[in-house]
C-alpha cells in the first residue's frame, strides 16, 4: 500500500500550510514518523489525506485512488485517523458507543458492531471500560479508546496526530508498544523524538510545509545538525 | 459552586450521572413509547383538575424509586423548569379568581388551581423525560425515533443540538472559571463583560463543533444516511410495554 504526495499545496486559514509538497509512503517500509516543528504542517497532512482540505494544487493518491471529495467515503473506509484531541474525537456517551460509532457506519450488522467493538476494546486493553462515560477518562485511556474507535472499522492505515500530547512517560511507552502490535500501516505525526525511534523505522522531516528530509529513523534522528534545522533540537 | 451553568450541564449529562438501574437494560422504543403517552395524557388533565393531576405527576417518582433512581434525582432536575411556569402561572392567580370548588366544602380561586395544575404537569412530565434520559443515552433516543419513523434530519439535529449544547455550556463554564480565578475579589462577572464571555464561549464550541465533525466526518459519519435501527424489542417487552400503556390510560380515566 503506497500513499503519495505529489506537488500538493494546502492552504488553511489564508496560509499555506502545505507548499508544493511531494512524498511517498510505502507501508512495506513500516510505520512513519512525521516529524516537525509546530506549524510545519504535519496535521494538515493527515487531515488532508482524508480530504479534510481541499487540496489547491497537485494531487495525494492512496494507491491509484485520488483523495477527492467523490472518493472521501472509501478513502475513509480504508484510512483512520486519531485526533491531536481525544475530546474531539469521543463524543457519544459511553466508551462502548463512541468504538461502535465507525462500524456502525460501515452499514455493518449489530453482531459484527458488536464483535469488532469488543476486539478493539480488547486489543487496546480497554474493555474494562465499555460502560463508562468517555469524559470521565484519564488521558491515557483516552487515547486508548479513541484508537479502539478506529481499530474498530479494521482500517488499513492509522494517521496519529500527535499521540503523545497529553501522556505522561508510562502511557507513552504502554501506547508505543500498543502501536508496536498493530497490523495496520501508520503514520505518525509528532514532534516527540524519543515516541518517534520507539515506534517508526521510516521517518520524515517537515519544515514550513515542505519535505526536509525522509528515511531511516535512525540515520536521520541521529544528525543534530538536520534536527536543529527543523527545529526540533 | 452551584450555578445556572453547572444545573444546565448537569440536565445535559443526566445519562452519565444516573444509576441507570433495571430500565437501562430495556430496548429503547418500549422506553420511548411509553414516556409519549404518558406525556400526552398528563397534558390531557383539564386545568382545575389538580388532585388527578397530581397523582398521575407522582407515577415517574414511584416507578423511578422501583427501578432504583431516586425521586431527589428526578426532582432535582425537574425544578429546574419551575420559573418558567412559575412566570407563567402566577399570572393566573391574579386574573382568575372566580372560586372553584375542589372538596364538598373547599372552593380555590380558579387561578391558583391553574397555576397548581401547571406545576403538577410541569413535575410530572419533565421527570417522566428525565427517566427516559436516565436510562436511555441520545444515541439509542435517537435510534428508537427512526423506528418510529421521525425524519432522519430531525433526528440528526436533535443529537447535534445535544451535542452543541454541551459543549457550548462547558466552554462557558470554563471561561466563567477562568474570569473568576483572576478577579477573586469581584462579586459576579459585571454586565459589561458577558457579551464577550458569551460570544468567546459560541466560537469556542463552534471551533470544537468542527473538530468533533471533522472527527465524525472521518469516521464515515454522513447525515443523509438513515440512521440504525435498534434492535427490536422482545415479546416481554412489547406485552410489558402494551400493559404500561394501558395502565396508563386507565389511571388517566379513573383518577379523582
Amino acid at each position: 500500500m503506497k500513499l503519495s504526495f505529489q506537488n500538493a499545496t494546502i492552504q488553511r486559514d489564508g496560509l499555506t500550510a502545505l507548499d508544493q509538497f511531494t512524498a511517498v509512503f510505502d507501508s512495506s517500509n513500516g510505520a512513519c514518523a512525521i516529524l516537525g516543528a509546530n506549524g510545519a504542517g504535519k496535521s494538515t497532512m493527515l487531515a488532508a489525506i482524508l480530504g479534510l482540505f481541499p487540496i489547491a494544487e497537485g494531487t495525494i493518491l492512496l494507491d491509484e485512488t485520488p483523495v477527492t471529495p467523490q472518493n472521501a467515503r472509501a478513502i475513509r473506509a480504508r484510512v483512520g485517523m486519531v485526533f491531536q484531541d481525544a475530546d474531539a474525537q469521543l463524543f457519544n456517551q459511553s466508551v462502548a458507543e463512541d468504538v461502535a460509532f465507525g462500524p456502525t457506519n460501515l452499514g455493518l450488522p449489530p453482531e459484527e458492531v458488536q464483535a469488532r467493538t469488543t476486539d478493539a476494546l480488547r486489543s487496546m486493553r480497554a474493555e474494562h471500560l465499555a460502560q463508562r462515560d468517555v469524559t470521565r477518562l484519564s488521558c491515557g485511556e483516552k487515547r486508548r479508546v479513541s484508537l479502539a474507535g478506529i481499530l474498530a472499522m479494521r482500517p488499513e492505515v492509522i494517521l496519529l496526530d500527535e499521540p503523545t500530547s497529553d501522556l505522561d512517560p508510562r502511557a507513552c511507552r504502554e501506547l508505543a508498544s500498543l502501536l508496536q502490535s498493530l497490523p495496520a500501516f501508520q503514520l505518525i505525526a509528532t514532534h516527540d523524538l524519543a515516541f518517534a525511534r520507539r515506534t517508526c523505522p521510516q521517518c520524515a522531516i517537515l519544515q514550513k510545509g515542505k519535505l526536509l528530509a525522509s528515511g531511516k529513523a535512525s540515520e536521520l534522528l541521529e544528525n543534530q545538525s538536520l534536527l536543529e534545522e527543523a527545529g526540533l533540537a | 459552586m452551584s450555578n445556572p451553568l453547572d444545573n444546565a450541564i448537569a440536565v445535559l449529562r443526566t445519562h452519565q450521572d444516573a444509576e441507570h438501574g433495571p430500565l437501562g437494560a430495556v430496548s429503547p422504543l418500549p422506553k420511548v413509547l411509553v414516556t409519549f403517552s404518558y406525556l400526552l395524557l398528563a397534558v390531557s388533565f383539564r386545568m382545575h383538575d389538580v388532585l388527578g393531576t397530581a397523582l398521575f405527576a407522582a407515577l415517574p417518582y414511584v416507578f423511578g424509586a422501583i427501578c432504583r433512581i431516586s425521586p431527589w434525582f428526578l426532582l432535582k432536575r425537574a425544578s429546574l423548569a419551575l420559573p418558567f411556569v412559575l412566570c407563567a402561572g402566577l399570572a393566573n392567580c391574579w386574573f382568575d379568581r372566580v372560586p372553584v370548588a375542589v372538596l364538598p366544602h373547599l372552593a380555590i380561586p380558579g387561578g391558583v388551581l391553574v397555576l397548581l395544575g401547571l406545576v403538577c404537569k410541569t413535575l410530572g412530565t419533565v421527570s417522566a423525560v428525565t427517566l427516559l434520559a436516565a436510562t436511555t443515552s441520545i444515541t439509542q433516543i435517537s435510534a428508537a425515533l427512526t423506528s418510529l419513523h421521525v425524519p432522519c434530519p430531525i433526528v440528526v439535529q436533535l443529537q447535534l443540538l445535544f451535542r452543541y449544547l454541551l459543549l457550548t455550556f462547558e466552554e462557558m463554564r470554563t471561561i466563567v472559571t477562568a474570569y473568576h480565578l483572576r478577579a477573586a475579589s469581584s462579586r459576579g462577572i459585571p454586565l459589561r463583560h458577558w457579551g464577550t464571555i458569551v460570544t468567546r464561549a459560541f466560537l469556542r464550541a463552534g471551533n470544537r463543533g468542527n473538530a468533533i465533525y471533522f472527527a465524525m466526518q472521518c469516521r464515515l459519519f454522513d447525515a443523509r444516511r438513515p440512521l440504525p435501527k435498534p434492535a427490536r424489542p422482545s415479546w416481554q417487552e412489547s406485552l410489558a410495554t402494551v400493559l404500561a400503556i394501558l395502565a396508563l390510560v386507565g389511571l388517566r380515566y379513573f383518577l379523582p
